[in-house]
Formats: C-alpha cells, sequence, structure tokens
C-alpha cells in the first residue's frame, strides 16, 4: 500500500463532521438500575404424612400449617425483566441426608396471581417492582423416613 | 523528504475515529433463594395394655364408676400413643359402648359402658388430665408419646342378669 492510498483510507475513516456543515444528532441511553432480588419467610408445607400421598401448596392460598416464600424484585419503573429458577428441588431429610431425599416441583406466580416458567418476561411497575410467591408440590415416598426435609429454590432475574 | 508512518501506526488510530459503540451486554442476573421444607410425619401407632375391669358388683339398679386416674383396686387398661415428637394428634372413640352378657350375647343380656379417658405426657396415671372429650387434640411429647387411660361409668339395670359381660373400647388417633 502506498502513501496515497493510506490517505484515501484516512479521509474514509474519519468522522463525518469534517465536512463543511454541522449536524447533531440526539443520542438517548437509559441507565437501568440494577436489578435485585429480595426473599420474605419460607415455603413450608408443615407436617405432612406419609404413604405416597401428594401434598400441594397453593401459592395464593396457603392453608393450615402451610406458608409460602415471597420474592420482590425491583429495579427501573417499567422495564422487562427475564426470571429464572430450577424447576425442581430436591429435598434433604435433615439428618439422613439426600440419600432419602424426594422432589419438590416449584410453582411461582407473579402479582395478579399468574403462574410464572423458567425464562418469562415480567414487566416492573411502576415504582419498579414486581411480586411473586412460591408454592408447589411435593410427593412423600411411602417409605420416607420421618423428619424435617429442606431445600433450598434460587430465583434469578435480569434484564433481556 | 520525511518518511510516511507505517500502516502500523495507521491502523493504531482506527480505534480513536471509529463510532463509541459498545457490545451489547444483558444484565448480570440478581438472585435470591428461599428455604423449602416439609415436616414428614412418623406413622401413629397405638398399643394397648390391661384391661378395664369393673370386678364383681351386684345386680341391681346403680351406677358402677371406674376412676381413670385413682382406679383403686379396680384395673384400667392403657394406651401409649407414639408419633413424630411434639405434634398434634386427634384422638377420637365413642360415646359409649356395649358390654354383653358372654353367655347369649347382646340379645340375651347388656349394659351401657360410658368412657372416661384420662391423658398425659407423662407415663404417670396418678397425675393424668380425666374427662378427656372425643375429638381432642393432644400433644405429643418430646419423645412422640402420649398416654391414656380408659375408665368409666357402667349403668346396670335392676335385676341385671348375673354372668361375666364384656365389650371392646376402641380408641383413635390421626394428624390432624
Amino acid at each position: 500500500m502506498n502513501r496515497r492510498t493510506l490517505a484515501a483510507v484516512a479521509l474514509v475513516l474519519l468522522p463525518a463532521a469534517a465536512a463543511a456543515q454541522g449536524a447533531d444528532a440526539p443520542v438517548q441511553i437509559t441507565v437501568l438500575a440494577e436489578v435485585q432480588i429480595t426473599r420474605f419467610g419460607v415455603t413450608d408445607f408443615g407436617p405432612v404424612g406419609t404413604g405416597g400421598q401428594t401434598y400441594t401448596i397453593d401459592p395464593s392460598s396457603p392453608t393450615g400449617a402451610q406458608q409460602v416464600a415471597s420474592f420482590t424484585a425491583t429495579g427501573t419503573p417499567f422495564a422487562t425483566i427475564i426470571v429464572s429458577f430450577a424447576p425442581t428441588v430436591e429435598l434433604c431429610h435433615e439428618t439422613a441426608g439426600c440419600g432419602t431425599a424426594f422432589t419438590f416441583t416449584a410453582s411461582l406466580i407473579r402479582s395478579g396471581g399468574t403462574p410464572v416458567n423458567s425464562g418469562d418476561a415480567v414487566a416492573l411497575n411502576g415504582v419498579g417492582e414486581h411480586a411473586f410467591s412460591l408454592g408447589g408440590s411435593v410427593t412423600v415416598p411411602a417409605s420416607a423416613t420421618p423428619g424435617l426435609y429442606s431445600g433450598m429454590f434460587t430465583l434469578s432475574a435480569a434484564y433481556p | 523528504m520525511k518518511r510516511a508512518p507505517p500502516l502500523v501506526g495507521l491502523m493504531a488510530l482506527l480505534p480513536a475515529l471509529l463510532p463509541a459503540v459498545a457490545p451489547a451486554q444483558g444484565s448480570t442476573p440478581a438472585t435470591a433463594t428461599a428455604e423449602v421444607r416439609a415436616n414428614v410425619l412418623a406413622p401413629l401407632a397405638l398399643t394397648r395394655t390391661g384391661t378395664t375391669d369393673f370386678g364383681s358388683f351386684e345386680g341391681t339398679a346403680h351406677v358402677e364408676v371406674v376412676d381413670p386416674v385413682n382406679p383403686g383396686a379396680r384395673s384400667t387398661a392403657q394406651f401409649t400413643l407414639t408419633g413424630s415428637a411434639n405434634t398434634s394428634v386427634v384422638v377420637s372413640f365413642d360415646a359409649s359402648v356395649p358390654i354383653c352378657a358372654q353367655a347369649g350375647g347382646c340379645a340375651s343380656a347388656s349394659m351401657t359402658f360410658t368412657p372416661n379417658v384420662a391423658f398425659s405426657q407423662t407415663n404417670d396415671q396418678s397425675t393424668a388430665t380425666a374427662n378427656l372429650a372425643n375429638g381432642t387434640a393432644v400433644q405429643l411429647d418430646p419423645t412422640g408419646a402420649h398416654y391414656f387411660w380408659l375408665g368409666g361409668a357402667l349403668q346396670v339395670g335392676s335385676g341385671q342378669q348375673p354372668g361375666l359381660y364384656s365389650g371392646m373400647f376402641t380408641l383413635s388417633a390421626a394428624y390432624p
């Protein structure tokens, strides 16, 4: 490449502002508030029996000793976030460990009671919040060792 | 004549000349965790030892009573309930039980037994509480046990046919 060619390349790369007439272009950028999630409470089936029965917590209306954990995602008002979570969680025995685990299947609902699946997009409200409630179901094996079983459910959220 | 800058030098200027366009990036996910738990209850078991025995009495109209806390010389059946520690259990039983003549059965002669059940978290009859109501929820102790003693009242009719009478009292328990 000779010197003349190099000069031509440089001209092509120079901004158009080098031309005789000036022109303005608006540049906008929205800096999104960091997405955060806070959790309140636990999802607790309370006492359950054995015998291969399935127990369910309705996230919108737990009954008896049942409790539901709630999550609140916060960020930029009206922004869309994508939520993700593992649909199942192993619940392990307090002393016997996960060798006698059984599976919790999550049932997550968002504000208004609409079910939420992992990967769904939800819109934050006017104050930049969206609430979720965690219910679900477990099937306790007939041979399950009596005692307290627990596991951890993780909810994630991010802007698309 | 001064020599032109090499191509490498020009290429180094290119980033400054190009528009400031950054690649698109998704935001870092925020996460929160919640504990999920369930308390699997131990199966309930009720065992019985002994018999509630009114002994012998005259066949005239009266009421024979066995105090479930202080039965004296009479015997009381004991029930031991086991399950998950510190949990609530609902106990149920019939309000009355027919006691029938062993010779000839209920068609021959009978009396009505009205149970009086005493209950306690400790295996000590003398400190138990009498008059457990049907459908009451009792609390299993830290070892998962609860104890019951069966007394009650027997309505004896006038001219009650002599002989040995017996009947079966059934105590049931279930988690709420």
